[in-house]
């Protein structure tokens, strides 16, 4: 300890976290004096590409944020366009991309579970050292990330950055024969979830309970991924187009990404945040593995992701099966498209959360203006102000020790910190 | 027949980090039924899916070795794996993911699924500037690559 008792610990790079981010903290006499959470990856400037391009490219476009989940910001996108142009969406078309949001869900999520998360509470450095000693259950997370990784390339038409997603619908739909080939493995996924669920159940969860303002999505009689309103668990209720005067962005000095904040105070989005509002709307099979677990709802420790983002891979498989079983093919791929003015926006569920899009479309279909917020800028503020929650319980260790616990607490929300960078508009004003 | 698959890896907008993906581009003019090419982006996790079901794997990444531009690498893996792991590549340098080029091969060989035969052809790095064309000893680098992977797949097509 230096002589004014000030600790400072840095972590510059942080592992299994996708993107790159970094945290200072600072520790005066033993009380935390300062938690920032930093972005230092380049700012992407996705909202400034987007203005002044054609309408029909926003889809291709937003793809490129994220090579994780590139269909979240899809689906964001054309949900926010269509209403613009009065498009209506047939139920068969709505039901494929729902089924393309699962195989995201599916892919997304078992990488975090296997190869990010569980390390952490095997006490492993990385996945690759787990594979050596587990070799097998690493060889089941793989092949249940592929299983979402073939719905995204049949539905998508490549597994990564899919380029079939347009407003009013897919440029092609698969038939019936090529989405019943894939239930067989679905079906062997199924059964992988059920034990994913049952070993990370396993696990042991110690860090502190959080006092969590949750948001999620409402599906109307689904668990949401594409539709339904923004609800909280302190009983918010808000439509897409109330988002930006209920949630507030703001740039901080030491971060890239901006930090959001509903009525002046931090939030949680994501899995924990969907299981606690629509836990209702699983299936009968997730449910019933769910309660098998013996957890009790809200979770209110942020390691519990894992638990949660389990629930969510079986019921994304189980809700694939029941789509590709009812599955008619669309008469046409996608509907027709008049262009029009206007403004639009739309929430969607990312794996890691409400991804909100906003647009302001010319008659021409140019693109003047768009907002995107990822989860991760949500989810920001939250991780910072659990980290003091954290903290004080860390005083004893080493900062070696210190850090790796932080990094650990992080890694546990499964933060995407390459998509939650924005670019900062710069204004300079001269005085004399 | 033994299938044989040609992944090349980069990104196609910047600089000399697109030479595996234009490799493998060149390359879809010359080669026969039994080999299919890949244009992938970054390595990751859906390497692992990609060598399936394959008897010989070709992969092509720029690489960052402070050696001259243009200078060409040929690995066997896994014999080669620990200088694999020691190299900047194209697919790990920058990547967002979790798992780059040599972290993937790894977690393939520890995993024991690696093909039988994989090769893979680094190529030194000039630029890798946003919006700008190979470098002159990258391209010369190319001609040559696409020129020897063909030989590769004449020779192991007729062992």
């Amino acid at each position: 300890m230096n002589p004014n008792n000030i600790r400072t610990i840095k972590i510059d790079m942080m592992a299994r976290v996708e993107g790159e981010g970094a945290l200072n903290v600072t520790v005066k006499d033993g009380q935390v004096q300062d938690v920032q959470l930093r972005i230092f990856e380049p700012p992407r400037f996705f909202e400034a590409f987007l203005q002044g391009r054609h309408v029909n490219e926003v889809p291709d476009i937003v793809a490129r944020i994220c090579g994780i989940c590139p269909v979240a910001y899809q689906m964001s996108a054309v949900h926010a366009l269509e209403p613009i142009f009065g498009v209506e969406i047939p139920q068969a078309i709505r039901d494929l991309r729902r089924l393309l949001y699962c195989g995201e869900w599916i892919e997304s999520h078992v990488l975090h579970i296997y190869m990010l998360q569980a390390p952490d509470f095997l006490g492993f450095a990385s996945g690759l050292d787990m594979a050596r000693v587990h070799p097998d259950l690493v060889k089941q997370g793989l092949r249940l990330k592929k299983a979402g990784n073939q719905l995204i390339t049949l539905l998508g038409g490549r597994s990564v950055h899919p380029v079939s997603v347009k407003i009013g619908g897919f440029s092609q739909v698969p038939t019936k024969d090529q989405l019943h080939g894939l239930k067989d493995e679905l079906l062997w996924a199924r059964d992988a979830a059920v034990k994913t669920l049952e070993w990370v159940s396993g696990f042991t969860f110690e860090d502190p309970e959080q006092d969590y303002t949750f948001l999620a999505l409402r599906g109307p009689s689904e668990y949401p991924m594409n539709t339904g309103p923004l609800v909280t668990n302190e009983g918010h209720n808000l439509n897409a187009s109330e988002f930006e005067s209920h949630f507030h962005e703001e740039q901080v000095s030491y971060s890239t990404a901006l930090h959001c904040t509903f009525q002046g105070k931090s939030y949680l989005t994501g899995p924990l945040a969907r299981l606690v509002l629509n836990h209702d709307q699983l299936s009968p099979l997730t449910k019933e593995m769910f309660a098998a677990t013996g957890f009790a709802l809200p979770f209110k420790r942020a390691s519990m992701g894992i638990v949660a983002r389990s629930i969510e891979v079986l019921y994304a498989i189980d809700e694939s099966l029941r789509l590709i079983e009812e599955y008619e093919p669309p008469e046409f791929p996608s509907v027709p498209v008049t262009l029009k003015a206007g403004t639009g926006m739309a929430a969607t569920e990312a794996p890691r959360g409400v991804l909100y899009h906003r647009y302001q479309v010319a008659e021409d279909g140019t693109i003047q203006l768009a907002k995107i917020v990822p989860p991760t800028s949500q989810n920001q503020r939250r991780i910072e102000d659990d980290l003091r929650n954290l903290l004080p319980n860390l005083m004893h260790l080493s900062d070696e020790e210190m850090a790796f616990k932080c990094e650990e607490h992080i890694r546990s929300y499964d933060p995407c910190i390459s998509c939650a960078t924005h670019f900062l508009k710069f204004t300079k004003e001269e005085i004399s | 027949m033994a299938k044989m698959k040609i992944i090349g890896l980069g990104n196609s907008y910047a600089g000399d980090d697109a030479v595996g993906l234009l490799i493998a581009r060149q390359l879809c003019g010359y080669t026969s039924n039994h080999v299919s090419i890949v244009e992938g982006g970054l390595a990751g996790l859906n390497l692992l899916h990609e060598m399936e079901d394959t008897d010989t794997l070709i992969l092509i990444d720029a690489v960052h070795s402070h050696s001259k531009a243009g200078t060409v690498f040929r690995f066997t893996v896994p014999q080669d794996l620990e200088k694999i792991g020691k190299l900047a590549w194209g697919t790990s340098a920058s990547s967002t993911h979790a798992f780059g080029l040599a972290e993937a091969l790894t977690l393939a060989h520890t995993l024991e699924v690696l093909p039988a035969h994989v090769l893979l052809f680094g190529i030194e790095l000039g630029h890798i500037q946003k919006g700008h064309a190979l470098s002159h000893p990258v391209s010369k680098a190319m001609t040559s690559v696409v020129n020897w992977i063909r030989h590769e797949e004449l020779c192991i097509s007729h062992a």
